[in-house]
């Protein structure tokens, strides 16, 4: 039981050892001269450098938060971009957008998928470069008026409704069932234009109606007359634009003969602009068989079902549309739609006779 | 605003200078006995003087500016041994021509047998032993300062004076 005691009086001894030893050794050692001079200097020149420190911390903090808000509202500001002659592009990706490469920014889709918050000036495709098309009754696009120099055509923002002074709809006649409709838009206001539309398909009764709306690609839909694609319109004032659509009435099934189902007009080798004595189906005329393409007209069981009116709405920007036109189909239907070109200053398109303008 | 700042200003050097009269000397000796680089023992413990005086606002109990001293010093002191700091010389060296008061010393320490012993065991049980035996503070105040339990402050000390005991038997 002793031993602990043993123990601590033991290490006792060694602590107060160590103890004498340790002052022993250092009993030498003494402060430098000067050593107190210095630190009286030393204090406050640190307590100064740590202030400098923090303020310029503070001072740039402030800073970048100031120039990250002025930038991002100079480039959320569409009217200054327009004011400035600039693209100041917009950090949000709009839904007419479709650059590839997925190019940010308000303005028109630049190839590549430039960033264009930088403020140059875009240069958007000028017609010239684009190939005459075969067949087309265009003029040449250097022709037109809405190709950019490079000295710079002033560079707008994307259309808007606002943008536009008319929009007209007029029906280019309907062939093999398949029923053609231009939209022609002049421009107010400065502004640029790229993709394809957005289209609004509503039913009789004012709801939006299961109508799929394609895209008119040639190799796969030679519904309408080839367009050069792609392509980002400048517009200036007085400038038109149009698009075309194409309204494919789908086949009714029959029940003594099933037809075939309502195929894809990409499988039609029809063009708009055939005649009405081509190969395909006649649209009062039976099934044809022999040929295998689809009946965009409907069967004599068509008779059947009562037809339905359908409001093919158009917007250049946001839910209200700026026009529209109207078309019949019995059991549903589908849309092929070109994107946006250039309106020539005579147009006589390929299509079947301009009969009528939609009256709206 | 200026004079204020002048009236902190007198205020911090009188404490500084009280706080030096104090305690510099042993807070040298300290550093002495935990640095096997004696040449960074000025340097340690003016820095870690003027980091304290430097934040002597953020200091809430003025009575524990010693306390605040002594961990600066062993922090610094294990940070130099860690990474031998040689950018902490902050002190204007005396004349390299002129030998100062302390190379005697600093001598006379290079030749101590136990100074020798000291640092060839761990760094950890060299703390303990110094600021037990030399700084005279208890357990309980070395294991505050080190972070660490008291039995670990026991189990470190014990350790150490048997690693000290060996190495002087070996150093005769």
């Amino acid at each position: 039981m002793s031993a602990p005691h043993e123990d601590d009086d033991g290490l006792e001894e060694v602590g107060a050892a160590l103890r004498e030893r340790f002052h022993q050794a250092v009993s030498g050692l003494e402060a430098a001269p000067g050593t107190l001079d210095y630190l009286r200097r030393a204090v406050p020149a640190r307590r100064r450098r740590r202030h400098a420190a923090l303020a310029a911390t503070a001072l740039s903090v402030f800073a970048v938060s100031t120039g990250a808000t002025l930038a991002a509202r100079g480039s959320f500001d569409p009217q200054r971009s327009q004011a400035s002659g600039t693209n100041v592009g917009n950090l949000m990706t709009t839904a007419t957008n479709d650059a590839p490469g997925g190019g940010s920014g308000h303005g028109p889709p630049t190839p590549g998928g430039q960033d264009m918050s930088d403020g140059d000036p875009v240069p958007s495709q000028t017609s010239a470069a684009l190939p005459p098309t075969p067949g087309s009754s265009k003029p040449p696009a250097s022709a037109t008026s809405l190709s950019v120099t490079p000295a710079g055509t002033p560079s707008a923002g994307v259309c808007q409704n606002s943008s536009m002074s008319s929009v007209v709809a007029t029906q280019n006649g309907t062939t093999g069932g398949v029923t053609y409709e231009t939209f022609v838009t002049t421009v107010k206001t400065a502004c640029t234009l790229a993709g394809m539309p957005a289209l609004t398909v509503l039913g009789a009764d004012g709801t939006t109606a299961k109508v799929p709306i394609y895209k008119a690609d040639p190799a796969a839909a030679p519904l309408l007359p080839t367009e050069p694609s792609g392509q980002t319109l400048t517009l200036r004032p007085g400038d038109r634009y149009e698009f075309q659509l194409a309204w494919v009435p789908l086949a009714c099934p029959t029940n003594p003969t099933p037809t075939s189902p309502p195929s894809s007009p990409a499988s039609t080798s029809q063009s708009p602009t055939a005649t009405s004595t081509s190969s395909g189906p006649s649209p009062s005329g039976p099934t044809s068989s022999s040929s295998g393409q689809p009946s965009p007209s409907g069967t004599p069981s068509s008779s059947a079902t009562a037809p339905t009116i359908y409001s093919v709405g158009y917007s250049v920007y946001g839910p209200q549309p700026a026009q529209s036109a109207n078309f019949m189909a019995s059991c549903g239907a589908s849309v092929y739609v070109t994107d946006y070109f250039q309106a020539p200053g005579q147009r006589h398109a390929s299509q079947p006779a301009t009969s009528a303008t939609t009256a709206h | 605003m200026v004079s204020s700042d002048r009236e902190a200003g007198d205020v911090t050097v009188d404490l500084l200078t009280e706080t030096y009269r104090d305690h510099y000397g042993s807070l040298l000796k300290l550093a002495a006995l935990l640095l096997d680089d004696l040449a960074s023992c000025e340097d340690v413990v003016q820095e870690a003087f003027i980091r304290v005086h430097s934040a002597r606002s953020r200091v809430r109990d003025p009575d524990k500016v010693l306390a605040y001293l002594r961990q600066t010093v062993v922090n610094l002191s294990r940070s130099t041994l860690r990474r031998r700091l040689i950018g902490m010389r902050l002190a204007p060296k005396p004349m390299p021509d002129m030998a100062s008061a302390e190379e005697g010393a600093y001598e006379l320490l290079e030749k101590d047998a136990l100074i020798h012993a000291l640092r060839g065991i761990q760094r950890r049980q060299r703390e303990v032993l110094v600021l037990r035996y030399f700084s005279d503070m208890t357990e309980a105040q070395v294991a505050d300062l080190l972070g660490i339990s008291i039995g670990s402050v026991k189990a470190y000390g014990s350790r150490g004076i048997e690693a000290l005991r060996v190495r002087m038997e070996a150093f005769r």
